[in-house]
């Protein structure tokens, strides 16, 4: 061999084809890499797409097909978040949301923000692409993918990215805006709770009759709560111990593992790196706090009617999103803060499963809106 | 043959350009297709003006602050049709849970 041959064929192990965007993806990659081991923000679902963002920017992305596969199997069909939901719907227990049902209309209420971002969002986008781009305001993971891909929309990843980042940022976007929309008497006010026993039959009713009105009320959100409340089903019913506890477990790692790096698949430099990704970051900021801004407001509205033995913290009404417990420990704790003495905890959990309801039903009724 | 010099003229500028996507393209074509299915005797230049009137539109992302208007009807329905699903769900958990309370609590206190 020749040194010229030698040569040319060091230079064809060199990519050809490299663009200084891709090096940009490899550093966001990094930082979300970053943020999810050493921050522990979202790690389950910031680290693989981190680790698949630097991936399918390899030059040699072409010769990947298995990723795009799973993408195609996977989020293209909706399987993996719906899967994910019966491993959701099998963690939670919705025992505080039963014992205390009046509780859910605060789940209602922090779903504004959902629908004030659509809005905003239409300013910028077409319909289909802001109603996708609204649903971050779910701060449901798998209830944003689903939406996002009935509905075509063209910033899967930007919106996964947004879901998943702002969720685990909650802990920083809300207090400083229940703080702004409460005074401290209002933060002080106690809700003292009933224990009450909520019997194994309504437990076991409870997933088949919600999977019922939902499908009657709003229909394209029956796939999602079918599969939440078939695992909470499985978890109730008592006689599936071994199954509700993979659900759980094994089942719901197992779906997030492919779920996160599927979803870095649609984070190439050439679909990413644009000024809509910066400005959907930013409208579901705005979704995120304006859920939290709805939830409070509307407490206080209540307060204004309710005799002043019965008024609630305003503070719960933040935990009606869908962050599941993070929404309902924060309010615990600024409640615990302003008075050692105030429990809001069974409160604010209550409320919180309670916005995981209302988030897919939030979900549903866009997708009959636009679909 | 004007229209077809025209046109590839735009499409290799808009290829050399490299800031609109293949996606990008195909829309803007498409729009520019509907925009001028049905009509006749257009001329290379109006057909290439449509045509760039929609590109622009899409590289500027277009901004329609009207939109924030026209769509709060779905804001207004979202929020309806919300709370009256939840209210049903609250009425139903509250119906559920006096069929299915204990009957003798009382007696067993």
């Amino acid at each position: 061999m020749s040194g010229l041959e030698f040569l040319n064929l060091l230079m064809g192990l060199i990519p050809t084809e490299f663009d200084p965007r891709q090096l940009a993806m490899w550093l966001i990659g990094g930082i979300l890499i970053f943020l999810a081991i050493k921050k522990e923000m979202e790690p389950t679902l910031l680290l693989p797409i981190g680790f698949g963002a630097i991936l399918v920017n390899l030059p040699v992305f072409g010769d990947l097909p298995a990723l795009q596969e799973l993408y195609e199997a996977g989020i293209a069909t909706e399987l993996f978040p719906l899967i994910l939901f019966i491993g959701i719907g099998a963690m939670i227990d919705f025992g505080p949301l039963l014992s205390n049902p009046k509780l859910m209309i605060f789940g209602a209420a922090a779903q504004f923000g959902i629908f004030f971002t659509l809005c905003m969002a239409s300013m910028f986008f077409d319909i289909k692409d802001a109603a996708s781009i609204a649903i971050i305001g779910a701060a449901d993971g798998p209830t944003a993918i689903v939406v996002a891909d009935k509905l075509n929309s063209r910033y899967m990843s930007a919106i996964m990215v947004a879901a998943y980042s702002y969720m685990a940022l909650v802990p920083l976007i809300q207090p400083p805006v229940i703080k702004l929309l409460t005074t401290k008497k209002e933060r002080m006010i106690r809700m003292p709770y009933q224990q009450k026993d909520v019997t194994k039959t309504t437990r076991i009713l409870f997933p088949i009759v919600i999977t019922v009105i939902a499908g009657i009320a709003a229909p394209s959100s029956v796939e999602l709560v079918g599969f939440l409340m078939f695992g909470n089903l499985i978890r109730e019913c008592g006689v599936l111990d071994s199954l509700s506890e993979t659900a759980q477990k094994v089942l719901a790692n197992l779906i997030t593992i492919f779920l996160g790096i599927s979803i870095a698949t649609t984070m190439r430099y050439d679909q990413f790196l644009k000024w809509e990704t910066l400005l959907i970051l930013g409208l579901g900021l705005v979704a995120f706090i304006v859920d939290t801004a709805g939830g409070v407001l509307f407490a206080k509205l209540l307060n204004v009617f309710l005799p002043k033995e019965k008024k609630i913290n305003p503070m719960i009404g933040a935990a009606g999103i869908s962050a599941f417990p993070m929404s309902g420990r924060i309010v615990h704790k600024m409640g615990l803060k302003e008075d050692p003495q105030n429990f809001l905890l069974m409160h604010s959990i209550g409320v919180n499963v309670s916005g995981q309801i209302a988030s897919v039903i939030a979900g549903g009724l866009i997708l009959n809106f636009f679909m | 043959m004007n229209f077809m010099h025209s046109f590839r003229g735009l499409t290799a500028f808009l290829e050399a350009s490299s800031t609109f996507s293949s996606e990008q393209m195909t829309e803007a074509v498409s729009e520019a297709v509907e925009t001028t299915a049905g009509t006749s005797a257009l001329t290379a230049e109006q057909v290439t003006e449509t045509v760039t009137e929609a590109v622009t539109e899409i590289a500027n992302g277009g901004f329609h602050p009207e939109e924030f208007i026209n769509n709060l009807k779905y804001m207004g329905a979202g929020m309806i049709g919300i709370f009256l699903v939840i209210g049903v769900i609250i009425l139903t958990i509250l119906i559920l849970g006096k069929l299915t309370a204990p009957k003798n609590q009382d007696s067993d206190e």
